[in-house]
């Protein structure tokens, strides 16, 4: 089964191992996104996650569906963060698994950059005086 | 007809609310007829009813059009 989810809690690397941790699949693939200090040559403090909840967890849940299609992974985990994150702090988890790691890495790698794609989550950074919208055009 | 449109992200923050309502019959008529409430760049995607959504879709009574700003998660 596929675990997705959008918490105010910090992520864990470990629930998502186990949450796709089958008999049958030998390679498990973790990918874990975390606040960086800087962006686009400017120095970021802490960065407020804001979500359209029920629908990024029917964009996740299709997104996991996509990647059993494609890479026959058998197992996804989908989390990600919502509110104030400090530096380093994990702000999204995805985690694939399958029978081999070929298709564990593909699965996982497709997992990060559909979510990136196409789920409504928003970022504010804080810098020195104050905050950007990231990706406002 | 009526419809809900919900706002997100700087539009809601821009527009002082989450929620507008507005006359329309398409996904696109409604984007264009809430910039009478906050300006809506053009990079700014449309969903009907939690699903990314064409500008021409024709809207149903019961319908609620989200403004989705450009996507940042990660």
């Amino acid at each position: 089964m596929d675990k997705v989810l959008i918490t105010r809690r910090p992520l864990s690397i470990e629930a998502a191992q186990r949450a796709v941790t089958r008999p049958d699949c030998g390679g498990i693939c973790v990918f874990a996104g975390a606040v960086r200090d800087r962006n686009e040559g400017r120095r970021v403090s802490k960065i407020r996650y804001s979500a359209f909840e029920s629908m990024a967890l029917r964009q996740f849940r299709s997104i996991a569906a996509e990647a059993r299609k494609k890479f026959g992974v058998r197992a996804v985990y989908i989390a990600h963060r919502v509110g104030l994150l400090k530096l380093g702090e994990a702000s999204v988890v995805c985690a694939a698994a399958s029978p081999h790691r070929a298709e564990a890495f593909a699965g996982c790698r497709h997992l990060i950059e559909r979510v990136k794609k196409l789920a409504p989550i928003w970022k504010e950074e804080f810098h020195g005086r104050g905050k950007t919208w990231v990706n406002r055009a | 007809m009526k419809v809900k449109v919900r706002l997100f992200g700087f539009l809601a923050e821009e527009a002082g609310r989450r929620e507008i309502a507005v006359d329309a019959e398409t996904a696109g008529g409604a984007l264009e007829a809430a910039k009478s409430v906050v300006a809506i760049p053009r990079s700014v995607r449309i969903a009907v009813n939690e699903e990314y959504a064409a500008s021409k879709r024709t809207l149903r009574p019961g319908d609620v059009v989200s403004l989705i700003p450009p996507v940042a998660g990660g």
